[in-house]
């Protein structure tokens, strides 16, 4: 990839979107693991929108900006308590993927990693599961076209990391997947479970030896286990199995017209099951 | 990683403000970045989206009645000093490319006063262009529909007011589609009848019937469909690479328009005899006899989108000035308020939505028009100025990525084009124009000089453009220059030292260089426990950080630039000294002493930064009122008292205050020598600089300045004044004085290589 010309040259910069107080230390502490097996130097961001009837500048001395002052702040303190050298950089823009964006290209970021943090709870769950509730959002697509870089939205349940499910269906993603399991493996040990779900009907034999061959492309079949599983509804079958473990790592597709009314694998993993979630997306070339 | 940053001097615990170099990462900083969303793409679009609106479907039937076939020449003379205006609003707009647009660029040029006539000015000619093009949705939906036009326009108006109330932005996003139909619709219209034109018909007309007289006046009527350019300059902040962008958007956007415009006039002129050609309609009904029902359609709803998307840009932009006033203390502070929960400046949006909805009441599309135009040309003349003005100043912070080409002649000639047009609008509209530069300039005076902290760049243009320098160096190639690029200042606590602050700001002004406000972490890396020391930075930079947050609050406000730092050092001293080396300061701001335990302790630091800094230093003891009413500069002839002239004759533009430049002479020297003392005072002072000068009859400073204590707010003092010529003897000698703050100026002297 170009990023590996970069990073020759220089320390690759990991950029983390704060937002919210209650998930700093969860991205403080995957930020660590990034950046202790991968070099990154840590940039947390919080963006600010202004409406266009004000200057962009007339924030500098708004509450929002104090605001966001002092949670990176608070990142920062709390990245040094995980032994990370963190900078922050509020960035003021008319809106939030417009900021993110400026980010990247501002820091020449590598990896972006941002928190979803709506409310947690097993009706909110029931309520993802009717709304079709999006974690990897329309601001994200934005982000994620227009600032080409690689990104991770992480959604924590729980904090142990002992064993991870990885769902594989093309690899497009696996290259993150792969840099953040990584760096996981390399904090702790950890089952890694890589899983394709299919149908009854489809050939299992011929799925596994796919799914192997994916994950030897991108030399993650020592990381862990392979498993085909056949179910009737594989989404279900997904999002019951991801449960069994602490992390699922899946690959964010864009929603196509079947997902936006039956809901997209990645999107129901993350908002229904009870295991944390990171949501990643490889920097596609436009 | 751990503890990597309190190992590192200098890297931690910043607060700033700005762009970052992403190469020389430094944690624990926060900085504060503004998104450049904005590409050339973009800035064109809304240049030309402002532009192309109303003026070209509602003026062109207006000022053919009122040109003739000369209306080809109105337009093209339209755009030519647009086009002028926009080269000296791309070189201000390059050399300070901040949101606010002309309201900005004149008032940090040309001062307060101005800012609050052209911001006014600028204030009312958005709410007459607004009521313009809401006047002409009017007229074409009531060509459409049989509506009132009135009914509409104010139907219309009051939506986009409770649009703009919430802070929606589906108006300003229907844009890009808005001026691709726009232009689409236009090119069109000109390519098709470009194949019907009769060229025999046009040249067998007289071109000018009405005089070439009536051109310039059909200009000035049709100048509103110029008025878009500003937009872009007022975006400035948020425009990628502005160097590049600004410049290539302000002049392409004119370009593209005047083209446009000259395409369509021409067309419209060889389609039918001059007398035929006055509705109100002109275009789209032109449209339709050459492209039929769908070509008519096309083009009236590409024009009501764009007058409904430029009313829209307008009541923002109108808005955003009011507001931008209102934080310069030029306006009523009701106006600064924003809404809690749709964070817009509502009371600004209400005021403005008011006036326009007042405005299209009066309907008069001409009387808009004119009124919009007037304005606008006025605002765009005050620009050339601002552009001859910053240049003229030659301020270091000033230097635009684009200079005007043939300075300074385009400015001037894009200034006079504007007044040379401007000239022929007359009667109501000419009374309304004057009416209002008198209720800005009432306001001013009444309200505006009392509140605000602006100051302008004019005094430096006078000053080193037109006066001979008055703050020029020594002869003897003395070191205190004119330009102070960075200044330090330490910062203990600013809850107990505002005053200190606003000197600092003061001495900096609104348009100089830039304030690094420094907070020193002493870690001992000698007896300190690591983990300790490293515990205690993280305990306590957040609350560093704060500090240097209101120390840089109070300083912003004050009107000057500021970031701030926390060097981790082994002593305050070091921290300091890297500080400054680091930063390139060439000027640093001091406490003076507390009495008490820390006195000798602060002393101490002092006698070591005066050993060993290599910036001027002022150590400042507030006493009097800050700003000062009136300053006493007690100066020698030395680079000490060069430095204390320099820093009172700033503070005095600064504050307005007055000011008293006096040197010593013994009580014992005759009258002859004494009057030659004080010429030779004069002229060491110049002619730029207001100030009463006199001798004071004394044998030592610290016993005048104890006498002098007493008849002023402030006094500026040439160090080191004691027999010794040492700052700490000096520090302690007049640590006494009571009744007026002190400022003592100790002087580097680059050219010795080390402090003087």
């Amino acid at each position: 990839m170009a990023r590996e010309d970069k990073r020759d040259e220089r320390p690759p910069i990991l950029l983390v979107g704060v937002a919210n107080p209650a998930t700093v230390p969860d991205l403080m502490g995957l930020a660590a693991k990034l950046s202790a097996y991968h070099g990154y130097q840590v940039v947390a961001t919080h963006i600010v929108t202004v409406p266009e009837q004000m200057q962009l500048s007339a924030a500098r001395s708004s509450p929002e900006v104090a605001a966001g002052t002092r949670l990176l702040q608070q990142a920062i303190c709390q990245g040094a308590e995980v032994g990370l050298n963190v900078r922050g950089v509020v960035e003021v823009a008319r809106e939030v993927h417009e900021g993110l964006i400026s980010a990247v290209k501002s820091q020449k970021a590598d990896l972006m990693l941002v928190g979803y943090s709506a409310a947690d709870t097993e009706d909110a769950r029931a309520q993802a599961r009717d709304k079709a509730e999006r974690i990897f959002d329309r601001i994200m697509y934005r982000v994620a076209r227009g600032a080409g870089i690689d990104l991770i939205v992480a959604k924590f349940r729980r904090l142990a990391t002992g064993s991870i499910m990885v769902p594989v269906l093309r690899g497009l993603n696996l290259p993150v997947s792969g840099m953040v399991l990584r760096a996981l493996l390399a904090a702790g040990d950890a089952e890694v479970l890589f899983v394709r779900a299919v149908e009854p009907d489809a050939d299992i034999e011929e799925q596994k030896q796919d799914l192997d061959r994916v994950l030897a492309e991108h030399d993650l079949i020592e990381l862990g286990d392979a498993e085909i599983v056949s179910a009737p509804d594989p989404r279900a079958a997904l999002i019951e199995r991801a449960s069994e473990y602490d992390m699922a790592i899946i690959g964010a597709e864009r929603p196509t017209i079947v997902d936006a009314v039956f809901g997209n694998i990645a999107e129901r993993v993350a908002s229904e099951a009870s295991c944390s979630a990171l949501l990643v997306r490889a920097a596609r070339k436009c | 990683m751990s503890g990597k940053a309190a190992e590192s001097e200098g890297a931690s615990g910043q607060v700033t403000d700005g762009a970052s170099d992403s190469g020389d990462f430094s944690g624990g900083v926060v900085e504060v970045e503004l998104a450049q969303g904005l590409g050339l793409a973009e800035a064109l679009t809304i240049g030309i989206g402002t532009m192309v609106c109303a003026g070209i479907f509602v003026l062109p039937g207006i000022v053919i009645a009122k040109t003739g076939p000369g209306a080809l020449l109105s337009f093209l003379l339209g755009g030519l000093v647009a086009l002028l205006s926009a080269m000296s609003a791309a070189e201000v707009a390059t050399g300070m490319p901040k949101s606010g647009g002309g309201y900005y660029f004149i008032s940090r040029a040309m001062g307060p006063l101005w800012g609050a006539i052209i911001g006014w000015g600028s204030w009312f000619g958005l709410i007459f262009a607004s009521a313009f093009y809401m006047v002409g949705f009017g007229e074409y939906i009531a060509s459409l529909t049989g509506i009132p036009v009135v009914v509409a326009a104010l139907v219309m108006t009051a939506l986009l007011i409770v649009l703009n109330l919430v802070g929606s932005q589906v108006a300003g996003k229907a844009q890009n589609l808005t001026v691709a139909i726009l232009l689409g619709s236009l090119f069109l219209f000109v390519g098709r009848g470009a194949f019907s034109v009769d060229l025999g018909m046009l040249f067998s007309q007289r071109f000018f019937p009405f005089g070439i007289g009536a051109v310039v006046g059909g200009t000035a009527t049709l100048f509103v469909s110029y008025c878009g350019f500003g937009e872009i300059a007022s975006m400035a902040e948020e425009i990628r690479d502005p160097g590049k962008n600004l410049p290539r958007a302000l002049l392409g956007s004119v370009i593209v328009v005047t083209v446009l415009y000259c395409g369509i006039i021409f067309v419209v002129l060889a389609l039918r005899p001059f007398e035929e050609l006055s509705s109100s309609t002109l275009v789209a009904d032109l449209a339709g006899d050459l492209m039929g029902s769908w070509g008519r359609g096309a083009l009236v709803v590409g024009a009501v989108m764009a007058m409904v998307s430029s009313a829209n840009a307008s009541i923002m932009s109108a808005a955003r000035i009011s507001f931008a006033m209102s934080r310069d203390r030029l306006v009523w502070d009701w106006l600064n308020r924003v809404h809690p929960r749709f964070r817009v400046p509502h009371t600004a949006i209400l005021l403005t939505g008011g006036l326009i909805l007042g405005c299209v009441l009066i309907r008069n599309i001409e009387l808009l028009a004119e009124a919009a135009g007037l304005l606008h040309l006025l605002l765009y003349a005050l620009i050339c100025v601002a552009c001859i003005i910053m240049r003229g100043a030659k301020i270091e912070a000033y230097n635009p990525a684009y200079r005007v080409p043939w300075y300074p002649a385009v400015p001037i000639l894009g200034a006079l084009g504007c007044v040379g047009v401007a000239l022929k609008i007359g009667g109501t509209v000419a009374l309304m124009g004057l009416g209002l530069i008198a209720f800005a300039v009432i306001h001013y005076y009444a309200i505006g000089r009392k509140t605000t902290e602006l100051r302008g760049a004019w005094p430096y243009f006078l000053r080193r453009g037109i006066l001979q320098p008055a703050l020029r160096r020594v002869e003897r190639g003395g070191a205190v220059e004119d330009e102070i690029p960075k200044a330090m200042l330490a910062v203990a606590n600013p809850a107990h030292e505002p005053a200190r602050l606003q000197i600092a700001a003061g001495m900096m002004g609104p348009v100089q260089g830039e304030l690094l406000a420094v907070n020193v972490f002493v870690a001992d890396m000698a007896d300190d426990p690591r983990d300790e020391m490293i515990a205690r930075y993280y305990e306590t930079i957040a609350q560093r950080n704060r500090m240097l947050q209101e120390a840089a609050d109070v300083i912003v406000q004050a009107g000057a630039r500021v970031t701030s730092h926390v060097p981790v050092a082994g002593s305050v001293f070091c921290g300091l000294l890297s500080a400054a080396e680091a930063s390139g300061a060439s000027l640093g701001f001091f406490g003076w002493p507390e009495p008490g335990d820390g006195y000798d302790a602060s002393l101490r630091l002092l006698g070591a930064l005066d050993r060993n800094l290599r910036a001027h230093m002022l150590v400042l003891h507030e006493h009097g009122p800050v700003p000062a009413r009136n300053i006493l500069a007690l100066t020698e002839d030395s680079i000490h008292g060069d430095l204390a002239l320099l820093c009172a004759a700033r503070l005095t533009n600064t504050w307005e205050s007055q000011l008293s430049v006096a040197s010593l002479v013994s009580p014992q020297t005759t009258h002859e020598a004494q009057q030659e003392a004080e010429a030779a005072l004069e002229r060491r002072i110049g002619d730029g600089v207001r100030a009463s000068v006199r001798m004071i009859l004394a044998d030592a400073v610290v016993e005048a300045a104890t006498a002098e204590a007493a008849f002023t707010d402030m006094m500026i003092l040439g160090a080191p004044v004691g027999p010794d010529r040492d700052l700490v003897a000096a520090i302690d000698a007049l640590s006494d004085i009571a009744g007026c703050s002190i400022v003592l100026v100790r002087a580097y002297d680059a050219s010795e290589g080390e402090p003087a």
